[in-house]
């Protein structure tokens, strides 16, 4: 066990759930632009070890690419897109999203000074923060605590997951996590007196008390939201029917949970999806086919159900990763931590099409990774601004260009 | 990954380099890390990255890119055969390497030697230790400190240990408190601060729940403990879990039941408060619990332990320690 990110008990300050309606809290209200941005939603999903982005948005025509992954490289069945480049084979349903106008693919995205550690590049992409060695807060978590300072109620949430990323995390909100939404309810046995009784008693308990230091105030607020959102979210989605089927695979599901959760109009404003296993150092190929198979497939279904919802001009779905992977492969049919990589957008209102720039396959860095075009606070900054309304310069440290990702919104 | 789980408590509290030399050479580490196919002339750099990074230094201490990428060779031929350690001489690079600031034709045992050598390893153990049995509010001061006895012993676990729990350090009131309980550290304390039982399978199964499938963490890095182990779904599941194993529906796992457990025969608060808190209760927490007293006057034995465990089991101050 390590010392951990979150670490460092005494100076955190956490305090209880935001309850809105208390007032604005104080240095967050200006960072509030567009109160008229109300009803906008993004999926950030999350793709955990490191995407290969090389193989996912192909740069077919590239004899380099080709020389560089002899046994890795796609032949044949890849999606054309435009401008030599193509999507992975079992991306059709991303490809056909494209030829509609509602995917938008941004080539070459990263960082200065790529690191090549899961743990630390990922910080990196969930605080916003490189200046931060431990960074305990999130760019989302900060966009989710000044809606909440502006009235939102309980305006981000992670699903299909225990614990709550980084990206979420602020001080002054308890953000929920929900793994299951079957699971996600408080058993009392007891009786109905008894459910009552020890419900009131639970209220004691997690009532704010003076002694009270920031673990208690986790465990008091975290408390509060676990029973509040689950009466609240398990009666608003009660009533959801999928307009389309979602694939039966764990991304398939976590997208409908998202679709459930964003169809009951709770509020909820920002939403953290995951789907995991692409480190994929040995024997990519197949393992690597059959999680962009499963992701495209689940955010195709997305999509179809959004638009019969018609909730999906009002959505905005980020697919991004910890890093690209090395433009060469390795010698156990893999591909190593690289750098920069796609980040893919898709939505009602997204700008379809290529942006950015695309990395040169003939000029790479020291390490032999792909060198960055677009810094991903640029497109951060592009979703904070103008889809979610929120001030981007203090949550990203800077000013931050980015390419044009909406259509005028 | 059971092995690797024998593996630690055999040699656990022995010296540190022989600990980091028996799991780098379990199978589990091996795959896991991929060393199967780390091999002469395309070198696999996932092991020798998560030694330095994770194992021995900790993150970006005292080495660079370089240095994984020469270590990784290092590693080359270490693979499994028939479930058990082998080293493959027709994989292994045997060339001029330098990592750490060490030149040689160094092979993987001597580049653990320098891992575990290097200063930074011992300031690394020694906060894990520190964040282990004292908490994350230990002062930096320590780390130094318990490196330097790390030193002294040539690395023997046990010995810092000796050292760190017969601290003044450790006994510090201020440093009660905070560290915040892992499913697995919960559950063992609802089960044996009362001396009770229950099915392994179901223990597992709920601790799973909570965000900690034992021998399946999540990554090569273990799990995110503290604070990450407190979020509404998982407190749901604990909340569940407490209502279960308290009430009638959990009773047939439970080995002995409550009421053969706690004396006398009013709600058996006068047993359980201090033998569960020895430190006592917060305000909030107190009231509650006087309040359910109250409301359960009247009601059979068995039903106000019930919800008197369940309640006692849920307070914030259950979940620190």
């Amino acid at each position: 066990m390590d010392l951990t990110r979150r670490a460092f008990l005494g100076r955190t300050g956490l305090s209880l759930a935001a309850v809105p309606g208390l007032g604005l809290l104080p240095g967050l209200d200006s960072l509030c632009v567009l109160p008229a941005a109300g009803t906008r939603c993004l999926v950030m999903l999350e793709l955990a070890g490191g995407n290969d982005g090389l193989n996912t948005v192909i740069p077919f025509e590239d004899p380099a690419y080709h020389a560089a992954r002899p046994v890795l490289r796609v032949r044949e069945g890849q999606h054309a897109l435009e401008d030599g480049v193509a999507l992975h084979p079992r991306l059709g349903r991303l490809a056909e999203l494209y030829k509609e106008g509602s995917l938008a693919v941004v080539e070459g995205v990263g960082y200065p000074s790529p690191n090549r550690s899961h743990f630390r590049s990922m910080d990196i992409w969930q605080s916003a923060r490189p200046d931060q060695e431990r960074p305990r807060k999130g760019w989302l978590g900060l966009a989710a605590a000044a809606l909440a300072a502006a009235g939102a109620r309980r305006p981000a949430m992670a699903l299909g997951q225990a614990e709550r990323p980084l990206c979420l995390e602020a001080r002054r909100i308890v953000v929920p996590a929900i793994d299951s939404l079957a699971d996600y309810e408080l058993w009392s046995g007891g009786g109905e007196d008894g459910r009552g009784r020890l419900a009131e008693v639970r209220d004691l308990a997690t009532a704010r008390g003076e002694g009270d230091d920031a673990v208690a105030r986790l465990l008091k607020a975290t408390a509060r939201e676990a029973a509040e959102s689950a009466a609240r979210i398990r009666e608003a989605t009660r009533s959801y029917r999928p307009a389309v089927e979602f694939p039966r695979t764990r991304t398939g599901r976590d997208l409908e949970l998202a679709a459930k959760v964003l169809s009951a109009s709770i509020g909820t404003r920002i939403l953290h999806l995951r789907q995991g296993g692409y480190d994929t150092h040995a024997g990519q190929d197949r393992t690597h086919g059959n999680l962009l198979g499963e992701v495209g497939d689940a955010l195709a279904a997305l999509a179809r159900d959004l638009r019969a919802r018609k909730l999906w001009d009002d959505c905005l779905v980020l697919v991004f990763t910890e890093f690209g992977r090395r433009v060469a492969e390795n010698r156990s049919r893999g591909t190593d931590h690289g750098a920069a990589g796609p980040v893919l957008a898709l939505g009602g209102r997204v700008r379809g099409g290529l942006h950015g720039r695309r990395p040169a396959l003939d000029d790479l860095d020291g390490e032999g990774d792909l060198r960055f075009t677009t810094d991903f606070r640029g497109i951060y900054a592009c979703v904070l601004e103008r889809w979610l309304g929120v001030e981007p310069t203090r949550i990203l440290g800077g000013r931050f260009d980015g390419p044009d990702l909406l259509a005028a919104t | 990954m059971a092995g690797q789980w024998q593996v630690f408590r055999r040699l656990g509290l022995g010296p540190f380099r022989t600990l980091v030399g028996e799991v780098a050479r379990g199978p589990a580490m091996i795959r896991w890390l991929d060393n199967e196919t780390n091999v002469k002339g395309r070198a696999n750099e996932n092991f020798a990255r998560e030694l330095f990074e994770l194992f021995t230094l900790g993150r970006d201490q005292g080495y660079v890119e370089a240095d994984v990428k020469e270590a990784a060779r290092a590693f080359t031929g270490w693979t499994i055969r028939k479930d058990a350690f082998w080293f493959d001489h027709s994989k292994h690079d045997g060339g001029l390497k330098r990592v750490l600031g060490h030149e040689g034709r160094l092979d993987g045992e001597a580049v653990l030697d320098l891992a575990v050598a290097h200063e930074a390893c011992a300031r690394h153990v020694a906060a894990k230790l520190l964040a282990c049995f004292v908490g994350p509010a230990a002062p930096p001061e320590a780390v130094a400190e318990l490196a330097a006895v790390f030193r002294a012993a040539d690395g023997d676990v046990a010995r810092c240990l000796e050292v760190l729990l017969g601290s003044e350090l450790f006994f510090d009131p201020a440093q009660r408190g905070t560290r915040i309980r892992g499913p697995v550290e919960w559950i063992l304390w609802v089960l044996r601060t009362l001396g009770l039982r229950a099915s392994p399978r179901a223990l597992h199964r709920a601790a799973a729940r909570m965000g900690q499938a034992l021998l399946e963490p999540p990554d090569v890095a273990g799990w995110d403990e503290e604070e990450a182990w407190i979020s509404s779904a998982t407190w749901i599941h604990r909340q569940n879990f407490a209502a279960r194993l308290a009430s009638a529906e959990g009773r047939p796992e439970l080995r002995p039941g409550l009421e053969d457990v706690v004396p006398g025969d009013d709600d058996g608060y006068a047993y359980l408060g201090p033998t569960l808190f020895p430190d006592g209760l917060g305000q909030g927490s107190a009231r509650a619990v006087a309040r359910l007293g109250e409301a359960g006057r009247g009601l059979p034995r068995e039903q106000r332990l019930a919800g008197l465990c369940e309640t006692l089991w849920m307070l914030p101050e259950a979940h620190r320690f």
